[in-house]
């Protein structure tokens, strides 16, 4: 069943079927989307925790410790609970909408954002940063200096956001609703396919999930990995 | 008159109900080297991140540089060297440059050409900085600072990571660089023998405050606390009281000896006889002379300490390594001060 | 911080952008999953929206949750197969325009040895009752849709609270029939779903056609008096364009090319 799941992924890729094709490029375009959102969130509010000290931090850091394991399904049941018609947020209109799965996937990613980037930067020793203060560095050559110095841990960071955005389920069910060419993408195709019993189908559509998953972390990878020879 | 860089005033520093700092007054002589001593866990550290603005304290003021107006332009006219390099990821080269870099200055290569090849690490300058030995990384950051030309260097113990060996090439390296660039330095140092090499004078910093400051030879041989002459490595510190003070000062053991001593500036009361061992040596002559039974040696470095018994007392004088000195074990010695090392702290 | 703010609120604006169709031509519909996992919907729907230039967001749930959006005014528009809870919604005014749309048969499907006999059973509420007391496994989809629902009220008529035995699995009709057939027990779906997924399972049709198991789909419109923002000419245009000849002729047909009977009966007009 393995196997024909995967031969049933590399025919469905090569016979360029336009329906996969749609989902596949809606599901990157939503991922990627919430991703960058969710990082330019989170990379800055993570250092700015890493860095500084306020009344009420340690609280903002358990909270957004407790976030990064939110399910995927409350994130979408509250964003539901905004964006519906007669929610706080259903002005908007958005609701069934890619940008309702993205609203989703950002609340998702961020924390996990946030939490990766307060740890890179906490892991660099605090007479490392003053050093560099030291040296004479304003505060955007210091921020330029930690975030070289913690990158590695950082791509982590924006994989695992990415990995966070695009695996999830719960969430794009419920607020993009799963709708055949306009919010279906490869997680809730795939727990449609699950639930018609097309298992092999279903199987062959995670496989291409994955495979689209493992190309996007390889080359971020790959981009991590590199710079770790050339320094 | 002389001509200070910085001046601090005031100064101090909690951190929750400890007080780490409160220092009075602080004056840093411009092209001398200042250096400041103490124990562990006194706030040197803390001193020397509010002076390189890298700490505001709670209270007090460091007046320096009134000519430029913001802390990064202030800050930018001096350097730290901290115990550890904290270089980063880079070759050497690109670590050296950084502080000039960070300033927009021109002639990056040129200036930092010069400071690899005046720390002798030029051929190091394509090497990954991160791969270097603790000695060579603390050359690299010995350049990164120089190459600033700072008014002030702040040196936080410099030496305290290195062997002996790279310690003491690179001791001198510096002292010689400082000497002849005229650079203003904040020696931080618990070493008393760097101090003594390396300052025209010192600050003794304890539990926050500083308890005394003169020239090296006042603070290391003429500390004026017990606690501090302990700290400088007085080892021969004898309890007793002055029983009178005429043109001499007689000092009577607790164990019950008396001693004729030069005078000194004392009342009569209890005060202990302050040696230092590097200063005594073996002989008798006038000053401060006592004979007694060799205990034990112990080796320092490359000095051997003796251990004296005298009268329920132990002395301990630091002298050259010597075969014969084999022999000295059970024998009885006379052991000797010359009158300008006598000192006197009260109780 | 500020700066921060702005920025994020300025990158929100632009995923609005991106996403676009925002206009009100839209009618939001709620389905049950049988509906969705036939595939029906993704034939009619495309012509409605070249038809009316409409877009519809058409959203499998549960009947359970379909009846709650509409109590809402989430959506526009119902297609489900709850008639108990439809007249209740309708009666207390949530819904209007209610329209039969079409009907298909619920089946009893157990392992073809039929240990309790269920194929003997007279009506549905016997079978159920044999099941019972020969204490063969059923597996309900335990998901308060409609086909749960219709199997509760079974169970009711039956004066039977099945505790033993008894497996809710909270799922859909294909993974409740994988799970049936694993396991070599009995369950209650509709025929279109066990036609589908025959091939997959060992499990055979031992009882169909007793009046208990008639399966109404209803299409109906939300109230618009009730809720401002209900589409209400979508909503009618909709009910309308779904009891069309051309509509109605299409449900006729459609599956018969897969499992070699319709999946549906076209049953406009009546209640």
């Amino acid at each position: 069943m393995l196997s024909a799941g995967l031969k049933g992924a590399w025919e469905m890729l090569v016979s360029g079927d336009p329906v996969l094709y749609e989902i596949i490029f809606l599901t990157l375009k939503v991922s990627s989307l919430a991703t960058m959102i969710a990082l330019l969130i989170g990379l800055p509010l993570g250092v700015y925790l890493g860095l500084r000290s306020f009344p009420g931090r340690k609280f903002v850091v358990s909270v957004v410790n407790t976030l990064m394991g939110l399910p995927p399904v409350v994130a979408g049941l509250i964003v539901w609970m905004a964006l519906s018609r007669y929610g706080p947020l259903g002005f908007l209109e958005i609701i069934y909408t890619p940008t309702a799965i993205v609203i989703a996937q950002v609340i998702i990613a961020t924390p996990v954002v946030t939490g990766l980037t307060l740890a890179a930067i906490q892991q660099i020793d605090v007479r490392f940063q003053e050093q560099i203060r030291a040296l004479g560095a304003n505060q955007l050559q210091f921020l330029w200096v930690l975030v070289k110095e913690a990158r590695y841990s950082l791509l982590a960071a924006v994989i695992a956001g990415f990995g966070a955005a695009i695996s999830e389920v719960g969430a794009a069910m419920m607020v993009g609703g799963n709708i055949f060419g306009q919010t279906r993408v490869l997680t809730t195709a795939v727990v449609l396919e699950v639930s018609r019993g097309n298992y092999e189908v279903a199987l062959a559509l995670s496989f291409v999930l994955v495979f689209i998953t493992y190309l996007i972390t390889a080359a971020l990878t790959s981009l991590q990995q590199k710079q770790y020879k050339w320094s | 008159m002389t001509d200070y860089v910085m001046i601090a005033d005031s100064l101090r520093f909690q951190r929750g109900n400890r007080l780490i700092l409160d220092v009075g007054s602080l004056k840093i002589q411009r092209g001398k080297v200042s250096a400041i001593i103490g124990p562990n866990g006194a706030g040197k550290s803390t001193l020397i991140r509010i002076l390189n603005l890298l700490q505001k304290p709670d209270a007090g003021s460091v007046s320096m540089f009134e000519d430029s107006h913001t802390e990064l332009e202030k800050r930018r006219r001096m350097a730290l060297v901290m115990q550890n390099a904290y270089l980063v990821n880079g070759t050497v080269r690109d670590n050296v440059a950084m502080g000039l870099r960070f300033r927009g200055i021109g002639e990056v290569d040129r200036r930092v050409s010069i400071w690899l090849e005046r720390l002798g690490i030029a051929s190091l300058a394509h090497r990954q900085a991160r791969s270097l030995s603790g000695g060579e990384a603390q050359r690299v950051n010995l350049a990164r600072a120089l190459a600033i030309e700072p008014e002030v260097l702040f040196l936080d113990e410099p030496f305290a990571a290195l062997d002996r060996e790279s310690k003491s090439i690179l001791i001198k390296e510096l002292r010689d660089i400082l000497k002849e660039t005229e650079q203003t330095a904040v020696f931080v140092s618990h070493d008393f023998t760097e101090v003594l090499y390396l300052a025209d004078w010192v600050y003794a910093l304890q539990d926050g405050r500083i308890t005394q400051e003169g020239t090296p030879e006042d603070v290391l041989v003429y500390p004026e606390r017990v606690d501090l002459a302990k700290f400088v490595g007085i080892e021969n510190l004898l309890p007793g009281r002055v029983i009178s003070v005429t043109d001499r000062v007689s000092w009577k053991s607790d164990s019950g000896m008396v001693f004729q001593l030069p005078y000194r500036e004392v009342k009569e009361g209890e005060y202990y006889l302050a040696l230092r061992p590097e200063t005594g040596r073996i002989g008798s002559q006038e000053g401060f002379s006592v004979s007694g039974k060799v205990i034990d040696m112990t080796p320092e470095g490359f000095n051997l300490g003796i251990l004296v018994h005298v009268d329920n007392m132990v002395f301990k004088v630091l002298t050259q390594p010597n075969f014969a000195y084999q022999q000295l074990m059970g024998q009885v010695i006379d052991i000797c001060w010359d009158e300008r090392f006598i000192h006197l702290i009260e109780v | 911080m500020k700066k921060f703010l702005v920025g994020i609120i300025v990158v929100l604006a632009l995923a609005f952008l991106i996403s676009g169709d925002n206009e009100s031509d839209i009618l939001v519909l709620a389905t049950t999953t049988s509906v969705q996992d036939s595939g029906l919907l993704d034939v009619i729907v495309p012509l409605y929206e070249t038809e009316t230039g409409i877009t519809v967001k058409y959203i499998a749930v549960g009947s359970g949750q379909a009846l709650e959006l509409a109590r809402r005014g989430e959506v526009d528009a119902l297609l489900v197969h709850d008639p108990k809870g439809e007249e209740e919604l309708a009666k207390e005014g949530y819904v209007v325009n209610r329209q039969r749309l079409m009907h298909n048969s619920m089946v009893i499907v157990g392992p073809s040895e039929d240990p309790a006999g269920v194929k003997e059973a007279e009506s549905a509420i016997e079978a159920f009752m044999r099941i019972y007391e020969t204490e063969s496994l059923f597996v309900s989809r335990g998901d308060d849709s409609g086909t749960h629902r219709l199997e509760v009220s079974i169970w009711q008529a039956s004066s039977i609270t099945p505790e033993e035995n008894y497996l809710s699995v909270g799922s859909g009709m294909g993974a409740t029939l994988t799970i049936a057939g694993q396991k070599n027990a009995y369950a209650l779906t509709d025929k279109a779903t066990y036609l589908w997924l025959k091939d997959s399972l060992s499990l055979v049709i031992l009882h169909e056609g007793s009046e208990e198991l008639l399966n109404i789909y209803h299409v109906m419109q939300v109230n618009p008096e009730r809720f401002e923002l209900v589409n209400d000419e979508a909503g009618k245009g909709f009910v309308e364009f779904m009891l069309s000849a051309e509509i109605q002729e299409l449900i006729g047909t459609f599956g018969v090319d897969l499992v070699g009977e319709p999946l549906f009966y076209p049953a406009a007009g009546g209640r």
